[in-house]
Formats: structure tokens, C-alpha cells, sequence
């Protein structure tokens, strides 16, 4: 009974293919690379503009530091404050 | 790919054998066309980096057992998530497959049902050795497993079919 069953399945006929299928492919792969293309072009746009930013927070931090060095470089010729109110 | 010409040759050769795979898998005009499309999708992507260990028959072969695989799957999925009834899986799928004759049509789905509750393995042997008329060996590449294994799985999905019918 079973091998009779599958008897039965090894008499379907194979089909031919619908004739808009490769035209529907080439779309579909049309389609596929210009999605790609255009997030590859997002990513490189998103790295660059992180690149941009880093580099600007970059700067931003280096010019603070080298103010805040500029600062704190004591003059030896000065004169402290404290030191009159010690004779005061 | 380098050549479109190399892709349109594939696709000649082989698509008569993919969209009846995919007939035979999804017992489904429409799921089919879906999947053959897809499948040559892949193709397109892939082929450049297809290393000749096995013949590119084998490979296309694998691509399309993958995809409807892949597709019963997602479909189940959905089944489960509207109508939450394990039992009405892909196996309740509305038969359509125009290679089965018109006589016999309705014996042939009620066999696809019981094939399409077959365990995965079971199933892909099966069709891939009574339908589509593959020798063992190319089966065992096929499915990436020894022949002996390809052979077991053939006897007990024989068997199971045997139960059911």
C-alpha cells in the first residue's frame, strides 16, 4: 500500500518554469543592490560624521587642556598676596 | 557576479529544477514561484564565493531544500501566532500542485499531508529520492551526511508513511 503511495508521487510530472520569473528575479536583484548600494552610502555618510564629531570633540578637549596648562604656570616673579598679609 | 550572461546560463539549466523542487516541497504554485525567485536571489549573491567541493547541481539543490525549508517554517510560525493550532501546520497548506494529475490529485495531497508530517530530515530525503529521482549518494551531499545515514532516514520515513497511510 505504502510503496504503492509512492508509486503514485514518483508519477508527477515535472512543470516548466512561468516565463515572467526571470524577469521578476532581475527586479528582485535590481532591487537587493541598490538597497545595499544606499546602506553602504549611509554607513559611510554615519562613519563620517562620526569622524567629524570625535575629531571635534577632540580638539575641543586638547585646546581646553592647553588653556587650563597655560593657567596654572606660575610666574616666579609674582608677587603673592600672602605673603603681606604675613607682615600685616 | 561578473557576468550576467554566466547567470542567466544558470538560470536556464536550473530553473526548471528548482521551481519543482519548490512544487514539490510547498506543494504550492504561488509559494513556489516566491521561492524560486528567491533562490536565485541567492544564487546572484552567492555564487562568486562557490567553491567547486561540490558540483553546482548539489549546491542549487541545497540553496532551494534550505529555503523551503526556511519558508514552512516561517509560515508555521504565523499559523501559530493567528490561530494558535499546532495541529493545522503546513500540512492543512492548500494543494496545488500542477504536475500531480487531475485524477489523481486528491491522493496525491492526502500523501503530501502525511509526508509533510514527517520529521524535517525524513521529509527532504524522501521527496529528493521518490520524487525528484536522486541516487543516495547525491541525497547524502545533498544533505551533507553519510549515505548510510541518508539510507536510515529513507527506511524510517518509509516506515512512518506505512503507519499513517
Amino acid at each position: 500500500m505504502e510503496q504503492g503511495n509512492l508509486d503514485k508521487l514518483s508519477r508527477i510530472e515535472p512543470v516548466s518554469v512561468p516565463d515572467f520569473l526571470l524577469d521578476r528575479i532581475k527586479n528582485k536583484i535590481e532591487t537587493k543592490q541598490i538597497v545595499e548600494k544606499r546602506n553602504t552610502n549611509f554607513l559611510l555618510a554615519f562613519a563620517l560624521v562620526l569622524l567629524i564629531v570625535n575629531g571635534g570633540v577632540l580638539t575641543t578637549y586638547s585646546s581646553d587642556q592647553d588653556s587650563k596648562n597655560t593657567s596654572q604656570t606660575i610666574n616666579p616673579y609674582s608677587i603673592s598676596e600672602t605673603i603681606f598679609t604675613g607682615y600685616e | 557576479m561578473k557576468n550576467q550572461t554566466q547567470f542567466i546560463e544558470i538560470y536556464h539549466k536550473y530553473s526548471k529544477l528548482v521551481y519543482n523542487l519548490s512544487l514539490n516541497y510547498l506543494q504550492n504554485t504561488e509559494d513556489a514561484q516566491e521561492a524560486t525567485q528567491d533562490v536565485f536571489v541567492k544564487v546572484h549573491s552567492k555564487i562568486e564565493g562557490f567553491n567547486n567541493k561540490s558540483s553546482l547541481k548539489t549546491w542549487i539543490y541545497r540553496i532551494t531544500v534550505n529555503h523551503c525549508l526556511d519558508m514552512i517554517k516561517s509560515k508555521n510560525r504565523k499559523y501559530r501566532l493567528f490561530f494558535t493550532r499546532e495541529a493545522e501546520d503546513y500540512d492543512s497548506v492548500d494543494f496545488n500542485h500542477p504536475g500531480a494529475e487531475l485524477e489523481s490529485k486528491e491522493e496525491i495531497s492526502l500523501i503530501f499531508t502525511h509526508i509533510n508530517r514527517l520529521p524535517e530530515k525524513q521529509k527532504i530525503a524522501l521527496i529528493l529520492k521518490t520524487i525528484e529521482g536522486l541516487p543516495q549518494k547525491e541525497i547524502a551531499e545533498v544533505m551533507k551526511m553519510k549515505e548510510k545515514a541518508v539510507e536510515s532516514l529513507l527506511s524510517r520515513a518509509r516506515k512512518n508513511l506505512k503507519e499513517t497511510l
